[in-house]
This record gives structure tokens, C-alpha cells and sequence, in this order.
């Protein structure tokens, strides 16, 4: 496993460990059945073909998810409790898109005692366009 | 009743400071497994109870983030009987986590109106739900700010 960060061994302007996915259909798939909000967009080729996507795209909450991991896997118990998340999406992922999540820090702070970073993350396709990006806050030990 | 059968809820129809309909979603351990399946993340806090119970978790819990998939703003006004109007855009959003959330716990979900603007031109609407475990901790936070279309 991973280990957990340290306030102390980061610095403003390192870039973490980046998280590479290839995301498929049969994911938008599982992804999908587990919500009840059923949209023919991510799911129904043919429906999406006619659409100005010309194919199905993933949930804009799915790939978010990948951001959500890379920070508990860096910050733990910091990301669970005491994380946040502010992101904007900019470009529909596709099935076969590999994904590239990022985070660098870009703020450290220490508030009564409570050590605190946050991060501008992005993640980018196979073609270096970025398909989502923002900041995300974590407490660290 | 069918998306088609329900009414469009229109930025006109929308009032700062509503309340939204009390929601609860429960994340089974299917759901789960397959929520992971769909977002490739194998870790073992929530799918190894053995592991998690040596965690400072003291048990499996459910990724904080899969929060989102049940407050979208179709989820939130299902219940009124509305459906989102067709072209709407979600401009920005935004979590906090603050609590743990276990497999099979029914979680609540209590909504509002934050706040309604314009803004160059275009309408915006700032939705915020914060969600409760069964103990009555505040677990997550979700904003919303979607571009309205009509």
C-alpha cells in the first residue's frame, strides 16, 4: 500500500503520483446501473450516435471519482475526513479515452493546530486535453 | 412516473431557500461492487472488511464521493414530480467530506435552494445537500451550480 503523507515531506509545487485509467463502456456500464438516473447518453449507442457526441459518454462523476481516489490514497484519513473537492468539467470522456489524474499542491497551511493543503488537480485524455480540472483540499498529518 | 409524465422545473419556478424533499439511498454491498467495478478502485477500505477493521475506520466504508451519484439535480426533484429542463449544463461542483458512510447504511439526504442568479446573461442555481449517516452525522456536502436553460 501506498503510504500516507506527510505535511512535513510535501512542498508547495510538488506533483503527485498521477493516476492513469482507461475507461470502457463495460465501466460506464457498472457505473451507470448504479445509479437510478438512467440517461441514453452514456449507455445507448445508437441514441448517441445522433447527438452532437457521435458515441456515448462516461458520467461526468465518474472520472471525478479518480480524483476522489488519488486523494485518499495520498492523505487517508485526511481526505475522508476533512476533503474537498471543487471541479469543473470541460470535455465529455468517451469509451477507449486513457485518462491522466493529476494533482500538484499548490497551498499549505496550518489553522489552530490543523495542517491543511490543497491542490490543483486536472485530468487530461490521451490527447493532453483536459477533460476535468479544479482543486482539492485535504487535512495531513 | 416516467421522465416524460413529469412537469420541467424552470429557473422562474425556482425560489431561493427552498427546501427540497428529504431523500434516503442506501449503498448496498452490490451496488458498491459494482460502483468500484465502474470507477477501477480496488481499495481494500472498502472492500476488505478484515483490512478495514485494523483501519482508524474500524470497518469497511463507502467511497465519499459516490455521494454524487445520488444528489444530482434529477435525483433531488424526482420527488416533486420534475424533471431538469433538456440543455441545462452543470457549470461548476463541489464536495466536502466530513464522516464516514458504510456499506448498507441508509444515509439522508437534506436539500436546498442555496441561491439563484444571472450572471452575463446566464441563469444559475446553487443547490446544496448534505448528507447524514444513521448515528445523524453530517457525512458529505455536495454544491451543485448548474447553467439553467430555460
Amino acid at each position: 500500500m501506498h503510504s500516507i503523507r506527510k505535511f512535513e515531506e510535501l512542498n508547495v509545487g510538488d506533483e503527485l503520483q498521477p493516476i492513469i485509467k482507461k475507461m470502457t463502456q463495460e465501466k460506464i456500464n457498472k457505473y451507470v446501473s448504479t445509479a437510478e438516473d438512467y440517461n441514453p447518453i452514456h449507455v445507448d449507442e445508437e441514441f448517441a450516435k445522433k447527438t452532437p457526441f457521435k458515441g456515448t459518454i462516461a458520467p461526468g462523476y465518474q472520472s471525478m471519482a479518480y480524483i476522489s481516489e488519488l486523494m485518499a490514497r495520498e492523505f487517508g484519513e485526511g481526505w475522508y475526513f476533512g476533503g474537498s473537492l471543487d471541479v469543473r468539467l470541460t470535455r465529455p470522456v468517451k469509451p477507449g479515452d486513457t485518462l491522466v489524474t493529476r494533482a500538484r499542491v499548490v497551498e499549505m497551511k496550518v489553522d489552530d493546530d490543523v495542517k491543511r493543503l490543497i491542490c490543483e488537480v486536472q485530468i487530461t485524455n490521451q490527447n493532453n486535453e483536459t477533460v476535468m480540472a479544479g482543486t482539492a483540499g485535504a487535512r495531513c498529518e | 412516473m416516467g421522465e416524460s409524465g413529469r412537469k420541467e422545473w424552470v429557473y422562474a419556478d425556482i425560489v431561493k431557500g427552498e427546501r427540497l424533499p428529504d431523500i434516503t439511498y442506501t449503498v448496498t454491498s452490490e451496488i458498491l461492487e459494482n460502483y468500484l467495478e465502474g470507477i477501477d478502485d480496488l481499495n481494500p477500505l472498502y472492500l476488505d472488511e478484515e483490512y478495514a477493521k485494523k483501519s482508524p475506520f474500524k470497518g469497511r466504508i463507502v467511497p465519499p464521493i459516490s455521494m454524487a451519484i445520488y444528489t444530482t439535480v434529477s435525483s433531488l426533484i424526482r420527488p416533486m414530480g420534475l424533471k431538469i429542463p433538456p440543455g441545462l449544463v452543470q457549470a461548476s461542483q463541489k464536495y466536502e467530506f466530513t464522516g464516514a458512510a458504510r456499506p448498507d447504511e441508509e444515509l439522508l439526504i437534506k436539500s436546498i435552494v442555496e441561491d439563484k442568479f444571472e450572471k452575463k446573461g446566464r441563469k444559475f442555481v446553487r443547490l446544496r445537500s448534505d448528507v447524514f449517516n444513521q448515528k445523524g452525522e453530517k457525512v458529505g456536502t455536495s454544491w451543485l451550480t448548474p447553467i439553467w436553460s430555460k
